[in-house]
């Protein structure tokens, strides 16, 4: 497991690298100018040329890409907003917490209420809970994220006043942002979750449970469960860029300093160190959490674990 | 069964243990709100300390006195740090801020004195050393191109430093570099460890107390402000609260329930006429709140694509058919909602300089007759033109041009509506092939001539040609004359003025109003000349 491990580290190298040249790539081409951008449109255009060149822009593209992957790679250096002044890496790890949060929490929301959701779906199937739940499903992935939200935001905060409407605080501040963020994930995987209990709970092994005498609580959860969830931790990891994507439009509604929110605005602003750090750094995140997705597979699955260990001892031999 | 418990209990726990080092802001924040906001916050006053919360829609992004320009750099900086000069009103008269007095030695030099009291909220004496060093300092980094006049800044003695300038200064340079940076002790600056980024430390009567980037700015009243004497204060150096949050709250509709909550207490970013309609007389909310509007400083404006080959180009029966056909007043009420005034020139009466006899003149009122004869005199006399619009991304830029393309449809135009973010928009602008016509804004923070230079003053450019490629000597020369000292007349005024209109290379549309939003604790408020909330300025009553 440890050498799979490693393995899969490895290959985020070449992951990272090939993102840092892409969105490189992108931000060198998209048009607009980040020095007419910080000088404003009083400055000439003397001004703006000698600024480009003080910034580097007016390099070729292959002598920028070379001075971004040294420093990003080699130096770990991000490099500096142009707007701000300020170094990108110390900005994003100031921000980072926030972002991990959300992203997180909307992970968790969906694993503790859209499995039960499906699980409860698919053992009532056609019957009443079933269709419920398949209903709030179906409302789930129909209403976008920022709407949920700022409808969250009249009811609990302005009506109700029991949670806070925005910012960044204790964990109040984050139900109704995660929540919002987590909806339409709650019911993907509560759909999820359903279509592959009901193509397990048909097996023969089940059928066999049954027989054994075993509890309806232990068929359900200790046979059916554990060998339905392999599809449903695919998409809870395919779901992750919905998470992290989604999480931009909730940090402007909610007003949550993430990375988000900073790399949304620094695109805007063409503030090409902002958005490559950025970018570069959710790959690096994204990377690790989907590597340790997979690692829930094994864990889950005792057939896959033997898959890693067998071959490790087929090395050997 | 025990085991099972255990080990639940340990899962638990470890979760638990997570989730509390993923919320670090949670101990961090110390002003961060515990619950939803209560009647007790919404007072104004936390043990007995005064408060006021200002909501508004700008990251800062840092809070350093050299930081580009940004919305929420100048929603706060004024309540940091203290600039040479400043004015009590908008267009009003300069005073001295940490300046205590200014000389011109020559043509090119001004001695300017600070006061010899200033201290920083770290305890430092200001000397004319810093001003050198926080002027040079700027101009080094490049992000302010208004610096690029300065010559040279020396010290003549320890409260007097010398300002230099490569060239006879134009009307309101003076004002607008003493003004542009604010000053700071430069042994604060570096002692701060990153320019003052999340650590300012500035002379004002507030000093930064806590910060949490992208979110909240929290400012103290310090109780040794250096200026004791009242009458040389500026009105924006008061400190009539004990304590100024800035809380960063980025979606509109979220600034106006965060009003009704109580959790902030003024704010000047609401700019959705919808939602600021709740507020006044008739709305829902209009007895709980007040709302103070202004004539915002920037004018919206419709300059023509003049290049060679264009359709504009050397074709003023077009450009004067354009104007004639759009009805600004549909325009203040369709885009604005009432909410703004129809412009008479480039320019609006909020300006110190504004003529207003300009307002007698005719100025190209709503005319479809006199438009489609203007056509027809222009080569088009049964319309079939195709134009290209270029305009922002933002609400009030495209609604006004959802509007214009209905006010040309009639004349035998056809209107394609380009709009871009910011960016690439700027970037356009440059492009003459890539528009016929632009909405933009142009305004200035002192005189009517300093708007007129933004889009029409050659050597902004090239050189040769104003922002939207005309090329005319006559204006510049005109316009030459108006922004020196001694040609600011009313006379050169006129004649540049009048020389616009006949000549329609930039049609004035509109002015919009902006508005303050306050809950009753605050009985008056104080603007800067960016129609920025000073919040130590404003008056208060608690007890309501």
């Amino acid at each position: 497991m440890g050498r799979y491990v490693l393995k899969r580290l490895l290959w985020m190298l070449p992951v990272i690298f090939g993102v840092a040249v892409v969105i490189f790539s992108i931000m060198y081409f998209v048009p607009g100018d980040p020095a007419r951008f910080i000088l404003g449109t009083e400055a000439s255009a003397d001004q703006v040329a000698a600024k480009r060149h003080e910034m580097g822009l007016d390099d070729s593209y292959i002598v920028q890409l070379g001075r971004f992957l040294f420093n990003t790679f080699i130096r770990f250096d991000l490099g500096t907003s142009y707007l701000l002044n300020t170094p990108v890496l110390e900005n994003l790890l100031i921000r980072l917490p926030n972002t991990l949060a959300i992203g997180l929490l909307c992970m968790l929301l969906q694993v503790i209420i859209g499995i039960p959701l499906g699980v409860t779906a698919a053992v009532h199937q056609n019957g009443f809970m079933d269709r419920l739940c398949m209903f709030l499903a179906l409302v789930g992935v129909s209403i976008p994220s920022f709407w949920l939200g700022l409808l969250l935001v009249l009811l609990f905060s302005l009506k109700l006043g029991l949670l806070p409407a925005y910012g960044i605080g204790g964990i109040q501040h984050f139900v109704l942002p995660c929540f919002a963020n987590a909806f339409a994930g709650i019911a993907t995987q509560a759909r999820q979750t359903r279509s592959s209990m009901l193509d397990v709970i048909r097996s023969d092994y089940i059928t066999t449970a049954r027989a054994k005498g075993l509890s309806r609580r232990d068929v359900i959860y200790k046979h059916a469960l554990p060998n339905a969830l392999i599809p449903v931790i695919t998409v809870l990891g395919n779901g992750l860029a919905n998470i992290f994507g989604g999480a931009v439009v909730i940090e402007t509604v909610f007003s949550i300093p993430g990375v988000g929110l900073y790399m949304t605005n620094a695109i805007g602003n063409r503030d090409y160190p902002v958005v490559r750090g950025s970018v570069v750094l959710l790959a690096v995140v994204f990377s690790l959490i989907v590597l340790l997705v997979d690692l829930v597979y094994a864990f889950v699955d005792p057939r896959i674990r033997a898959q890693f260990e067998g071959a490790r001892r087929r090395e050997r031999s | 069964m025990k085991e099972k418990r255990f080990s639940l209990f340990w899962k638990a726990a470890v979760l638990a243990f997570v989730l509390m080092g993923v919320f670090p802001h949670s101990r961090l924040a110390a002003g961060g709100n515990s619950q939803a906001q209560s009647s007790a916050q919404a007072a104004g006053s936390v043990a007995g300390k005064s408060i006021v919360r200002i909501g508004i829609t700008y990251d800062p992004g840092t809070l350093s006195p050299l930081a580009a320009r940004n919305g929420g750099t100048i929603a706060v900086h004024r309540t940091i740090y203290e600039f040479l000069i400043d004015r009590d009103t908008f267009g009003g008269e300069m005073k001295g801020s940490l300046m205590e007095s200014w000389e011109q030695v020559d043509d090119l030099t001004y001695n300017i004195t600070i006061y010899k009291t200033i201290v920083d909220t770290a305890g430092n004496s200001m000397g004319a050393s810093d001003v050198k060093f926080i002027y040079d300092t700027a101009k080094a980094m490049g992000t302010l191109p208004k610096l690029n006049i300065i010559d040279s800044i020396s010290v003549v003695d320890q409260h007097t430093a010398a300002f230099k300038f490569k060239d006879p200064l134009a009307l309101g340079d003076l004002e607008g570099i003493l003004s542009e940076i604010p000053v700071v002790t430069e042994v604060s600056y570096k002692a701060s460890g990153d320019n003052m980024a999340t650590r300012p430390v500035g002379t004002t009567a507030y000093r930064v107390t806590e910060v949490v980037p992208g979110s909240k700015i929290v400012l103290e009243k310090t109780e040794n402000y250096w200026q004791t004497d009242a009458s040389k204060m500026p009105l924006a150096a008061k400190s009539n609260v004990d304590a100024i949050e800035f809380h960063i709250i980025r979606e509109s509709a979220q600034l106006v329930i965060a009003m009704e909550t109580g959790a902030i207490d003024i704010t000047a970013h609401i700019g959705n006429a919808r939602q600021v309609s709740r507020f006044q007389s008739g709305g829902d909310l209009a007895d709980k709140f007040t709302v103070y509007n202004y004539m915002n400083n920037p004018v919206f404006a419709l300059p023509f694509n003049c290049a060679p080959g264009r359709p504009f180009a050397n074709n003023l029966a077009l450009r004067q058919a354009v104007a004639y056909a759009i009805d600004r007043a549909g325009i203040v009420n369709g885009a604005f909602g009432g909410n703004a005034v129809a412009l008479k020139a480039l320019g609006s009466s909020k300006y110190g300089d504004y003529n207003t006899s300009w307002d007698a003149q005719p100025y190209y009122e709503h005319d479809v007759a006199k438009a489609k004869s203007l056509m027809a005199q222009a080569g088009y006399p049964n319309g079939g033109l195709r134009l290209r619009l270029l305009c922002p991304n933002n609400e009030e830029s495209l609604n006004m041009a959802t509007i214009i393309q209905g006010y040309l449809s009639p004349i035998g135009i056809t209107l394609e509506i380009a709009s871009f973010e910011n960016a690439m928009f700027n970037t356009l602008k440059a492009d003459s092939s890539a528009y016929d016509m632009f909405i933009t804004t142009y305004g200035s923070t002192d005189y009517i001539v300093n708007l007129w230079k933004l889009g029409l003053y050659a050597a902004n450019y090239d050189g040769q040609r104003t922002e939207s490629f005309v090329v005319d000597s006559r204006l510049q020369s005109l316009l030459s004359q108006c922004i020196t000292v001694a040609g600011h007349t009313t006379a050169n005024m006129n004649a540049f003025n009048a020389y616009l209109n006949d000549n329609m290379y930039v049609y004035g549309l509109v002015v919009n109003y902006g508005f303050v939003i306050s809950n009753k604790r605050v009985t008056d408020i104080l603007l800067d000349s960016r129609n920025n909330i000073i919040p130590g300025s404003c008056a208060y009553d608690f007890s309501k």
